[in-house]
């Protein structure tokens, strides 16, 4: 009977610690895409230092990424990202907090292609607004990898674009988000 | 043509102005960021010595270093590679939650491909930032388009 007992909480123990495990990565990939339709001129960069903890349990959600970070092709339009649109001094992060609200349909421990619904709130260049997007969670091989894509509207978050590049930037952000993500032990 | 001469000489100077301001302006528009290789730091130090200024001194390091281009000298804590084949490594003591995130530049994955965790590295990179502790995965200095210069 007392084995029975241990035996059962031991099981008990292990089934709650892995449906509670955090899951994070400090090395999640976000692009972004800002090129006005039909201009010749790709206005893209890429941030490969992103932070991400998800709560398996709960589906609780955290990112961070340092303005900084993001690397253009052209120095020129890098300087100006920084300096210009985003000031990344005085606002050096974006982070979104906020949760997967269909957590108990996503098995993080199966093997499986699940989608997912993120809402929260991302705060950028200072300005915090409501974002809500649906994205998806890969589990292969015990990897679980989260991706989502969404845009943002510049003028949500004050990033001015000035009228004389107007026609090269555009007014909305295409952005992904690709995680992949390790139990945190 | 020109019966002054000075109108002459007005139009060549015009016209040598007008040459180098758009060779200046083209130039400047398509520059690229240098590459780490043959950049000379600004600063060089140890991992753990910069970890400890940003850990006390959080304001004057962060006016220091950021956007600076530093060469860090460190155990390698570990390596760690993408699914598009981007490496960063990681240096910094075994035991301790900081660490100095390096993500190497494309051009120099083959370099990146020969260290090895737990020995010890130099990376030069131009310093992004430096994130607090505030999502409990400790505290991480991050380096960019960096050139694993010593391995």
């Amino acid at each position: 009977m007392n084995k029975f007992i241990t035996l059962s909480l031991l099981l008990i123990g292990i089934c709650s610690s892995a449906f509670a495990q955090k899951y994070f990565t400090k090395n999640g990939s976000i692009s972004f895409d800002a090129t006005a339709p039909g201009s010749p001129e790709n206005i893209t960069a890429d941030n490969r230092t992103v932070q991400c903890v998800i709560d398996g349990a709960t589906g609780n959600m955290q990112f961070k990424a340092s303005m900084k970070a993001f690397t253009f092709e052209r120095a020129l339009m890098q300087e100006h990202f920084n300096e210009n649109y985003v000031e990344s001094d005085k606002f050096p992060d974006a982070k979104f907090a906020g949760s997967i609200s269909n957590m108990s349909a996503i098995a993080m421990d199966k093997d499986g292609s699940y989608p997912a619904t993120v809402k929260g709130k991302l705060t950028l260049h200072g300005e915090t607004r409501d974002v809500e997007t649906t994205g998806k969670v890969t589990v292969a091989k015990g990897k679980v990898t989260a991706t989502a894509n969404f845009s943002v509207l510049l003028s949500d978050y004050k990033v001015n674009v000035p009228s004389l590049v107007s026609d090269k930037v555009s007014k909305t952000a295409k952005i992904n988000v690709s995680c992949g993500l390790e139990p945190l032990k | 043509m020109f019966k002054n001469p000075k109108f002459k000489y007005l139009l060549i100077a015009v016209l040598i102005t007008a040459a180098i301001g758009g060779y200046y302006a083209y130039s400047e528009y398509n520059r690229r960021n240098p590459s780490m290789e043959e950049v000379k730091a600004v600063h060089t130090l140890n991992a753990s010595e910069i970890l400890s200024a940003f850990e006390s001194k959080p304001q004057e390091s962060k006016k220091m270093y950021t956007d600076q281009v530093l060469e860090l000298t460190g155990p390698i804590k570990e390596i760690e590679k993408d699914d598009t084949g981007f490496y960063t490594v990681v240096l910094g003591e075994a035991g301790s939650m900081s660490s100095v995130r390096c993500v190497v530049d494309s051009l120099f994955t083959d370099r990146a491909a020969k260290l090895v965790s737990g020995t010890p590295a130099t990376l030069r990179g131009v310093c992004v930032g430096y994130t607090a502790d505030d999502m409990g995965l400790g505290a991480d200095l991050l380096l960019n388009r960096c050139y694993p210069a010593q391995q």
